[in-house]
Formats: C-alpha cells, structure tokens, sequence
C-alpha cells in the first residue's frame, strides 16, 4: 500500500463525508458510496500487533506489585449493521479499524479497542448459529434490558478527548488529526448508542458530583473506582491466555459481556462504616487494615463463606465470586469501568471470558442466593456483598473474533473480500 | 428449611405501631389516592393510624402524601401511593411518617434514625389479591425520579411490624414537594410454596406509578 493511494481514499472518503454533511446526497448515490468501498484499497497494519483484539495487558502499565493499570478512560460504540451486511461493509470496517491502527500505537498512550458481534448479527443479519448466546436477567433482582446491537466497539486510552475524536470521525466522519485513511462507518454500520467513563486513582473522586453518590463528596481522593476500593488485582483477575478460545472459528477470540449498571452509593457511604464496607466488598473476616494491604489478591477466602454465613450473617462480594474459581483462577477477566453518564453514577461492567457460561458462573457465585437458606440475616440484596448497591438496566453478549476476522465475521467470502 | 417468619424479617418497625395500638384507630387510617383525604387526617400523631388490612381492592395511582409539623414532628397521614396486582399478588406503596427501626447487620440489631430532613417512610406491601395474606421472603427495589433523575434508589428492608405483619419499606427523603414516579422491582419470594403458589412470582416483576408529595410547612 502506498502513500498516494491513501492519500487518494481519503481524498474521496473527505468529499463523502462533505456531500453528506451538505445533506442532498440521494440514496442512489449512498449506494454507489457502499458499493465503492469494495473498489476501495485496503490499508495496510502496522507490523506486530496481536493476533487476539483483547491483548491489551502486554502494553499496560504496571503498579508496584505488578498489577496492570487499566486504560484510564473507555468509550463503548454500538452499533447495527446498515441494510444486509455485504463485503463491502466489511472493507469499510476493516479500512477504519486499520486506520486508527496506523494512527495511533496499540497500547494505552495511543488507542486499544476491540470488536464484538452480537447474537442477532449471526441469527438475524448471516442466518447462522451464534457463538454466543443473548443475554438474560441473572438474578431475582434485576430487570435489565437486553440490548440487540450488532456490533460492540470498545475503545479505550489513557487519553479523554482522543476517545471522543475517534468517535466523531467514525460515527459523524469529522476529521481525526493525524490520522490517514478512511474512518467514517455510515456506509456500513448506523450508531445506536455511546457509553462512556473511567477508572483509575483520583478520576471517581473527581467526577461525583452525580446522581447516586451523597454530596459530601465521600470517595476517597486515590480510589481507582467510585466504591473506594481496588480492583483488577493480578490474582483477582483471569489472564488473557485463560480466557482465549483454542480452536474454530473463533480461535484467539473471546467473549464479552457489557452491563451497564446504576450505582447507589447513598447508604455505602452514608450509613456503612469502613469495617462493613470491607465486609461487603471482600469478606466479614478481612479488616479495613488488611485490605489495605493487599497487594495482587483480595484474599478473601472462598472456603470461609459457610463461616461468614453463620457467623457474621454478611458475605463479601470477593468472597461470594471467588468460589466461581476454576483450579483456583478466576474465570473472568474484568474490563469495567465507571461512568457519569446521563449524570448518575453507574458502571459499565465489561467483562471477558472463554465462554457466556464463565461469566454466568461467576455471576451466579456473586449472588449467593442460597445464603439465605441458612442464615436469613442474608437476603439476595441484605447484609449481600454488593448487591444492594448495583442495579443492572442494561446488558448483552458479544463474541470478539481475532483481529484477522474482527470485520464482519463468518460473512460468505469475507476471506477473499478482505485479502 | 428453617426459617421463621420472626426471623426472616430483617426490620422490626419500632415506635410507629405502638402509638396507633394506643391511638384505636387501626383499621381506618389509610387514605385513598387523592388529595383530599389528607385533611380529615391532619390532627393524628406521629405514627398513628397503621392499618394494612384496608387496602384497596382496586389498582390506583396518582396519590398525594401531604405532611404537617405537630409538636416539632413532621406528621404524615399513612397515604396509598398507588396499588397493582401482579399474578394474585397485591402490590401496594404507602407512606407514613418517618419511623425508626431496627436492621439486623448480621450480628446484631441496629437502629435506623429518621433524619431532620426525611420526608416519609414508604411502605410496600405484598399481600394475595384474594386473601390480604402478607407475602414475605420476597424483594422490593424501590427507584423515585423527579423529572427523570432519580433521587431514591434503594432496595428497601423486609419489615415486620405488629399492625402490618411482613412489608419492605424504608425512609424516604425527597428533595422538595412536586411529582415523583416511583418504579418498584419485585423479587419472586424465595421460599416453599403450597401448590396454589405454584406457577406466580417466578421472575422479577416492575410496576412505575405516579405520586405527589405536599410537605407542610
């Protein structure tokens, strides 16, 4: 791929965008858009990146003990595919996603993403079986909206504004400085939806003043997330090896899960001292002191949670989800993060694991439903880890292929297409 | 399973029912959804006049909970919200002047103090349409917005209370007079069933209502 040719499709990927923007392009003409882009070259990858999306731990930064340091902000774009999904959609998917490969280094201080596909993308739009099932209510006491997008696009960077000029080029085909090549998706995906947040020392503490969280701005001014505590710890966490699928279709993919979730941390912080928050986050037998030393595990000791039942009458949210464990190793690998949006505090919990069932498991594990059978101090949401303090509206399945079949996977003669 | 019903409930209700015990006047006290009722009410005490069994038989919405201070106390007239049935089972929110009451933390019973500024204590019973019998080991999250941003999100505590048997309920502190929705997420009781029970409440259940809140001065 040379520089003249690039500079040839941005050229006529800038007076696309612009006839749009004038607003009287006919349909014919977006047609014609559609059907360009399989004429269209496509760009070249940077040498060296990952062949799985989500192997992201390498280029992150590490703390002191060695715990990776999360991207400090997110973006989350759904989309659908526009009209019936054709090689050319995937041309002009592939052509963004090696765009923004090329303008900015994998890694936190550029850009890291992934794509997911969801249920109905296979089922719906490709008339095939989904490697993932939809998503469900996976507890009595939730009513979330499972969401049908097709596409998930999850960016993420130590960078705020970066995240949003990379959406206003892909989604509104404003120009992305520094970038080279094609971006804009309209021709072949239609925006349904944006989340954003954070997570990292001082950031919640920073942004609290939102619905959700009492107005004496009680996080603490280093918390990574809006309940005060760590989160992420090595040992706490599945490793990107443990997560990713040996073989098939989907070999080096993963799959995602994204909830969205509100956030009420009136009582949590107003009516809770630091013991029983250290109760409900970890366990009733870890002090305030010794959670504050820990260091790349919450030991939160699964095999007490008999214990903790009868004994205390609270169990701890590490706790309840560490007997999810598999050889002792967590099945997921969490990817979630704050947020402010629609100015209430909430979380958009992204997590990966091998299969939809991992993530289930471990849900299941947290809410510990049978606790309640044998002490009733303990409820589904009383004296219940952090149950009481999440309310999930939103959630959704998405398989992540490797990189080499992110764009519009399983597509009848994407190979070819995309060569 | 052994669960009692004293035990299973995480909050005794404290002053409230013992002043309507002495105030006789159980069993007349609820008021029906509309503005209008609050008046002839105006004169009770803090905490008088529970009653569960008058609920009404019908769904409403749309009530009215007033307040007025009596003695340095925010009075309220225990107040109908609104009411729905779901599979059999009767929903119905009320308010009624702030309480304290005991939650049981795991180890020990604590008390829960109505704040300055708290406006009522909602109530949520879950009762059978048919029979008014108490559904406990159930769940009830409770979500109150004013023009759509929320200002009260809590999973509320199952209750017991003498007058009222097992409810969920919890202090409310709204931030001025105006109107809330309010959106209730029932949990499926997590307990035996006789077979009547059999095939209802097997997933979790909303229902959004509508209510005004008048304090006094």
């Amino acid at each position: 791929m040379n520089e003249r040719r690039y500079a040839l499709t941005r050229r006529r990927f800038i007076m696309r965008a612009a006839g749009a923007a004038a607003g009287g392009l006919a349909t014919g003409v977006l047609e014609g858009a559609a059907r360009a882009a399989t004429a269209v070259a496509l760009g070249a990858q940077p040498p060296g990146l990952p062949a799985r999306q989500f192997a992201w731990d390498a280029t992150l930064a590490r703390d002191r003990y060695g715990n990776a340091i999360a991207p400090r902000y997110d973006r989350l774009l759904f989309f659908d595919v526009k009209g019936t999904p054709t090689t050319a959609h995937a041309r002009q998917l592939e052509n963004a996603l090696r765009t923004l490969e090329r303008t900015y280094p994998w890694g936190p201080s550029g850009l890291l993403f992934t794509v997911g596909w969801g249920h109905g993308y296979f089922t719906r739009l490709l008339g095939t079986s989904s490697p993932v099932p939809p998503a469900m209510a996976l507890s009595d006491f939730e009513l979330p909206t499972i969401d049908d997008y097709d596409l998930c696009l999850h960016l993420a960077c130590d960078e705020a504004l970066r995240l949003a000029a990379v959406e206003a080029a892909l989604v509104g085909g404003a120009p992305l400085s520094g970038a080279s090549g094609p971006l804009h998706l309209a021709s072949a995906l239609v925006w349904r939806e944006t989340r954003t947040g954070f997570v990292g020392s001082g950031l919640p503490a920073a942004n609290q003043q939102v619905g959700g969280i009492p107005s004496d701005r009680p996080v603490p001014a280093g918390a990574p997330l809006y309940m005060g505590f760590k989160s992420g710890l090595t040992r706490n966490q599945a490793s990107e090896d443990a997560i990713a699928i040996g073989a098939g279709p989907f070999a080096e993919g993963t799959t995602q899960q994204v909830s969205y979730m509100r956030l009420r941390l009136d009582s949590w912080y107003g009516e809770l001292s630091d013991r029983e928050r250290v109760a409900r986050m970890y366990a009733p037998q870890v002090t305030p002191q010794q959670a504050a030393r820990f260091t790349v595990d919450a030991a939160s000791d699964p095999s007490l949670y008999g214990q903790a039942v009868r004994r205390y009458g609270v169990v701890g949210h590490a706790q309840t989800s560490a007997r999810a464990r598999r050889a002792g190793k967590p099945l997921i690998l969490r990817r979630d993060f704050d947020t402010a949006d629609g100015g209430q505090a909430g979380l958009h919990f992204v997590s990966l694991q091998r299969t939809i069932d991992d993530f289930i498991a471990t849900r299941s594990a947290m809410n510990a439903s049978d606790a309640q059978f044998h002490n009733p101090a303990i409820t589904d949401t009383v004296n219940n880890g952090i149950n009481e303090f999440i309310f999930v509206l939103k959630r959704a399945n998405y398989i992540i292929p490797s990189r080499a079949e992110r764009s519009f996977p399983a597509l009848p003669g994407l190979a070819a297409a995309l060569r | 399973m052994r669960r009692a019903l004293a035990t299973a409930a995480a909050c005794l209700l404290l002053a409230g029912c013992a002043s309507a015990d002495k105030g006789g006047l159980a069993g007349t006290m609820v008021a029906p959804p509309t503005a209008t009722a609050s008046s002839t009410m105006s004169s009770m005490s803090p905490g008088a006049g529970t009653s569960t069994m008058a609920m009404p038989s019908h769904d409403s919405n749309g009530g009215t909970v007033t307040s007025r201070r009596i003695g340095g106390l925010m009075a309220v007239p225990t107040t109908v919200l609104a009411s729905t049935t779901w599979q059999g089972m009767r929903i119905t929110a009320e308010a009624r002047s702030a309480v304290a009451f005991l939650v049981d933390n795991g180890t020990r019973l604590q008390e829960v103090k109505p704040g300055p500024r708290t406006s009522f204590h909602l109530m949520v019973m879950l009762s059978d349409a048919q029979t008014g019998s108490p559904i406990p080991y159930a769940g009830v999250w409770a979500t109150i917005a004013k023009a759509g941003k929320i200002v009260y999100d809590e999973r509320q505590w199952p209750m017991i209370a003498r007058y009222m048997g097992p409810h969920y309920g919890n202090n409310v502190t709204l931030p001025g007079p105006g109107t809330y929705s309010l959106t209730l997420l029932v949990s499926p009781p997590a307990a035996a069933r006789h077979m009547e029970y059999a095939g209802v409440w097997l997933h979790p259940h909303e229902a959004s209502f509508t209510f005004h809140w008048r304090p006094g001065a």
